[in-house]
């Protein structure tokens, strides 16, 4: 660790060890690295997980199945549904229980604006974190039409405990229907105001294209989903959708899928 | 593929060493020898026609009346649009396994969960240490016999029931 080693300049420097987080700012409680530096350059950092560990898994030895899903909502907090989601249809799966057609179109509906949600708090973090602080506000103001409708729909703004194993807990109500259909006209459009604060944004493109590239092969062999399987596989990225490549009922995102099948080979049986 | 047929495949390429095959569950499993496992998940790997490139999952699954732990693999192919599970045997008493970490990188992860909360040692890790739990934590949470330590590093683990706090 303490070798010297030469720098641009010609000093020698010593390694230093440092421990980055988890309080610090920008690992905001879950993550800490350990990190070997030589002056501005980090030569190794070693991610240590583990700091929102709950061990659910064996909490679900002690609860019944329905007691489960609230602690699914903990799992990711700005994706409860997804959650909720994933463990019901496990459950439904070893279960074999069929889910009613409208019981499955309101968890769809719950879920796609849990997504919007979602996407919208990664979005506009996105920016703040390289230092642009307004697309944050924007998109937050969008967040919480959505949070007052989940509100309707379930009671909760962030942690639903909306769906159940077989269904969901209460009906979407039509006045909430309209509200949904309102909102959903008033957000179309704003998607491009999004692209043109950031997306498209020359600071923001400068700043992010082509760093920390990974391969097509790196992202499968190190089980990428979501944005970063699609971002990283170039072509592939094109054919990839996780909802409809397996097959689901309706159409789920891959955070539910993985859960649903870590859950499944927990329990016992694949 | 259908997975009946990637079994077959299996079972031509490696006789003797998978079994079990069971098709009429939701996600139909086959079990592999413990000495196979790095051979038939490259297998299932590179054969054009099976090509599993990603490890969905890596989990553990405990029997103590059986007295073996379960080591389960996910698999799942993009490419071919197929997945298959593979679980492998091993005693609870002395869990060992050769990694996968060279098949799949994703495996060096998964791996150390398994060994963090289950105890099974994967032989040829590069790096195999608790990753959930502090280095120091006593036994593996996720196996059925396992007793909770009393106290960590000077703090109990130990709480009073509610009702108790508040009578009191």
């Amino acid at each position: 660790m303490n070798e010297t080693s030469p720098v641009e300049t010609g000093f020698y420097t010593e390694d230093m060890t440092i421990s980055v987080g988890p309080q610090h700012p920008s690992t905001h409680g879950v993550l800490r690295f350990v990190v070997r530096t030589d002056g501005e350059v980090i030569n190794e950092a070693i991610p240590d997980v583990g700091y929102l560990h709950r061990s659910i898994e064996k909490i679900g030895e002690k609860v019944t199945w329905h007691g489960y899903v609230p602690y699914t909502d903990r799992a990711d907090y700005l994706a409860a549904m997804f959650a909720n989601q994933g463990f019901c249809m496990a459950a439904e799966k070893l279960g074999n229980v069929e889910v009613t057609r409208r019981g499955e179109f309101c968890r769809v509906i719950a879920c796609e604006l849990n997504r919007i949600a979602s996407h919208l708090i990664s979005v506009g973090t996105f920016g703040q974190d390289i230092g642009a602080m307004t697309p944050f506000v924007h998109a937050l103001r969008e967040r919480e039409t959505i949070n007052n409708l989940m509100e309707e729909i379930c009671g909760a703004r962030l942690t639903y405990n909306y769906i159940r194993i077989g269904g969901v807990g209460y009906d979407i109500l039509p006045e909430t229907c309209t509200r949904i259909t309102e909102f959903l006209d008033h957000f179309e459009p704003l998607v491009d105001e999004y692209n043109r604060l950031l997306s498209y944004n020359k600071i923001f493109i400068e700043r992010l294209a082509g760093v920390a590239v990974v391969s097509k092969e790196e992202a499968l062999s190190y089980n990428l989903v979501g944005p970063n399987l699609r971002a990283s596989s170039g072509t592939f990225g094109a054919i990839y959708r996780i909802r409809s490549t397996r097959s689901w009922n309706l159409r789920f995102p891959s955070a539910a899928l993985k859960w649903a099948s870590s859950v499944t080979a927990t329990i016992g049986i694949g | 593929m259908e997975t009946k047929d990637i079994y077959g495949r299996l079972e031509q390429e490696f006789p003797g060493k998978v079994a079990d095959f069971k098709g009429d569950v939701q996600e139909p499993y086959c079990k592999v020898a413990v000495q196979a496992i790095v051979e038939v998940c490259r297998f299932l790997r590179d054969d054009p026609g099976l090509k599993f490139e990603v490890l969905s999952d890596l989990t553990g699954l405990d029997w103590p009346k059986e007295e073996k732990i379960q080591v389960v693999y996910h698999l799942y192919s993009y490419a071919q649009k197929h997945q298959i599970v593979l679980k492998v045997d091993l005693p609870r008493d002395n869990p060992k396994i050769a990694t996968t970490e060279g098949v799949w990188k994703v495996a060096n992860w998964f791996e150390r969960e398994v060994y963090d909360l289950f105890g099974v040692i994967f032989e040829g890790h590069s790096d195999l240490r608790r990753i959930m739990l502090p280095e120091d934590w006593e036994g593996h949470p996720l196996r059925k016999d396992y007793v909770e330590q009393e106290e960590y590093d000077g703090i109990s683990t130990q709480r009073a029931p509610l009702v108790e706090k508040l009578l009191r």
